[in-house]
């Protein structure tokens, strides 16, 4: 799975969780300003789990991989398993 | 019938507090919302604004009633004219806390008074504006809201007009199906005998005597050098955007700190609030309830390290988001809506916790004014349930970090009061 499908998918997903439309949110908008806090996060994570198979709670994730949608994306693509 | 606002799970269980601490204490279940104001503002514009504001919200004068077919709901008598209490009155820095709690410990006029406002004057020219609130209309983000309406209104951003119309457009609450309710209370009860029944309970001696006591606050406003200091390390240990499970972590700390018990193998328990509306705030979603509830276990072990603390306070708050906790929660407390009143506030009223805390995030006012006087901080004072009788807040300011400790007479005296602030500078660290 490629690093835009990953951002498509948790673009849509946050939308929902923060009562946006997927159009308004730029991916490159850091997730604070898109009014993520700490239950958005987790919702997002257990998300990313479903999704993915991935426990970033656990993972050790970086400020920088969690600065925005984009750098998120990047972060679960760097993570998946060869041929997910 | 149509129109009717229906109580959901978690409106009937704040409903059942509120019932259980008025028989107790005389007080409900009751919070305050504080507007440090730079200067005083127009004493009589106040009035008159706020008499105006109060005829936009029938809901202000309504109270919990039950359809025929027992679905508890927010009955408004009709032609009713809602109307807000509002008091003036001087008051000196060092009589400030007192008159704070003397305030919030004051039961409201009858039973469909729910808001009451008064201001404040000190001697250096500025004010506190106090907002007082019934839980079963207002969470602390609805009250937070209610009070940017409030300064929208003022400054003639909003006209009652606006409001009146936003107002119809409310989204009217219906309680999820039977079916629906039976599978989530199923759920449910698995983390809750995880967490809660299967867990032996730590809790202050204090906290089990003289129910009748008044609630009693510690606040702690920390400055923005603090503040800054404070999120750098959640951010640094809990990860980024992590704050609420510090903010567990200083509770839990605090409450070590200041437990006066022999800790033995006793775990903390403790039922944490959390705002399930995302970021968004509107007229259409301001009143009543919309908190549910995580679970949390804290053994001793895990309370004596912060890194681990952390860690099982983000891993239980990850558990319990992916097992849909807090959504079992409002179901199976939906279904608790058929029980008597007087039996169900029978149950809350039992132990479940050690202590309880709730995280509100940063204030829809920061950075506002209201009648030209700018708003310099929010802080929120919550009255505490007896049983409970220690509970832990959080909120954010602009850059700002309160840190609210709210309790019964007797559960904490003035060394307490050191030791949460040794914690509090520990946590900055």
């Amino acid at each position: 799975m490629g690093i835009e499908e990953v951002q498509n998918a948790l673009t849509q997903h946050l939308a929902g969780l923060v009562s946006a439309d997927v159009k308004e949110i730029d991916p490159a908008t850091p997730l604070a300003s898109l009014g993520v806090a700490s239950m958005a996060l987790v919702e997002l994570f257990v998300f990313i789990e479903k999704e993915f198979g991935l426990e970033l709670m656990a993972a050790g994730l970086q400020r920088e991989d969690l600065e925005s949608v984009e750098t998120l994306a990047k972060a679960v693509a760097r993570n998946l398993p060869d041929g997910k | 019938m149509e129109n009717r606002d229906y109580l959901t799970g978690l409106d009937w269980m704040v409903h059942a507090m509120r019932h259980a601490t008025l028989k107790k204490t005389g007080a409900g279940n009751a919070s305050q919302l504080i507007l440090e104001l730079d200067r005083s503002v127009d004493e009589a514009a106040l009035r008159a604004a706020l008499a105006e504001f109060a005829r936009c919200f029938p809901p202000l004068c309504g109270g919990v009633a039950r359809a025929k077919n027992r679905e508890p709901y927010w009955e408004i008598p009709p032609n009713c004219t809602p109307q807000i209490r509002f008091e003036i009155s001087p008051v000196s820095p060092e009589n400030l806390p007192s008159v704070l709690e003397k305030n919030i410990n004051a039961p409201f006029l009858n039973d469909r008074e729910n808001v009451a406002f008064s201001l404040l004057n000190l001697p250096d020219g500025t004010a506190r504006l106090v907002m007082k609130f019934d839980h079963r209309l207002f969470d602390a983000r609805g009250a937070d809201f209610f009070l940017l309406l409030f300064s929208r209104f003022v400054s003639g951003e909003v006209s009652a007009q606006n409001i009146r119309e936003q107002l119809a457009e409310s989204a009217r609450r219906v309680p999820p199906n039977w079916k629906e309710r039976l599978i989530c209370g199923k759920h449910m009860s698995c983390v809750f005998r995880r967490n809660v029944v299967g867990a032996k309970m730590v809790r202050m001696p204090a906290a089990r005597k003289n129910e009748k006591r008044p609630g009693r606050f510690f606040l702690y406003e920390l400055d923005a050098e603090q503040s800054k200091a404070y999120i750098d390390c959640a951010y640094r240990d809990a990860g980024y955007l992590m704050f609420m499970p510090y903010a567990l972590a200083t509770a839990c700390s605090i409450y070590s700190a200041v437990c006066k018990t022999d800790r033995h193998d006793g775990s903390f328990v403790v039922p944490s609030t959390m705002d399930m509306r995302g970021p968004e705030v509107d007229v259409r979603n301001m009143f009543f309830n919309y908190c549910s509830m995580f679970f949390f276990k804290i053994t001793q072990a895990e309370e004596k390290n912060r890194a681990d603390l952390l860690a099982t306070v983000k891993q239980q708050f990850f558990t319990q988001t992916k097992e849909l906790f807090p959504q079992h929660v409002e179901s199976f407390m939906a279904v608790m809506r058929f029980l008597p009143i007087q039996l169900f506030s029978t149950i809350i009223n039992s132990n479940h916790a050690s202590f309880s805390f709730g995280s509100v995030g940063c204030s829809l006012l920061s950075g506002k004014q209201l009648f030209g006087a700018e708003i310099k901080n929010l802080t929120h004072m919550p009255l505490i349930p007896p049983n409970v009788s220690t509970g832990f807040f959080v909120n954010q300011f602009c850059e700002r970090i309160n840190i609210g400790v709210s309790f019964r007479e007797g559960v904490l005296n003035e060394a307490d009061r050191a030791a949460a602030a040794e914690v509090i500078k520990a946590y900055c660290k």
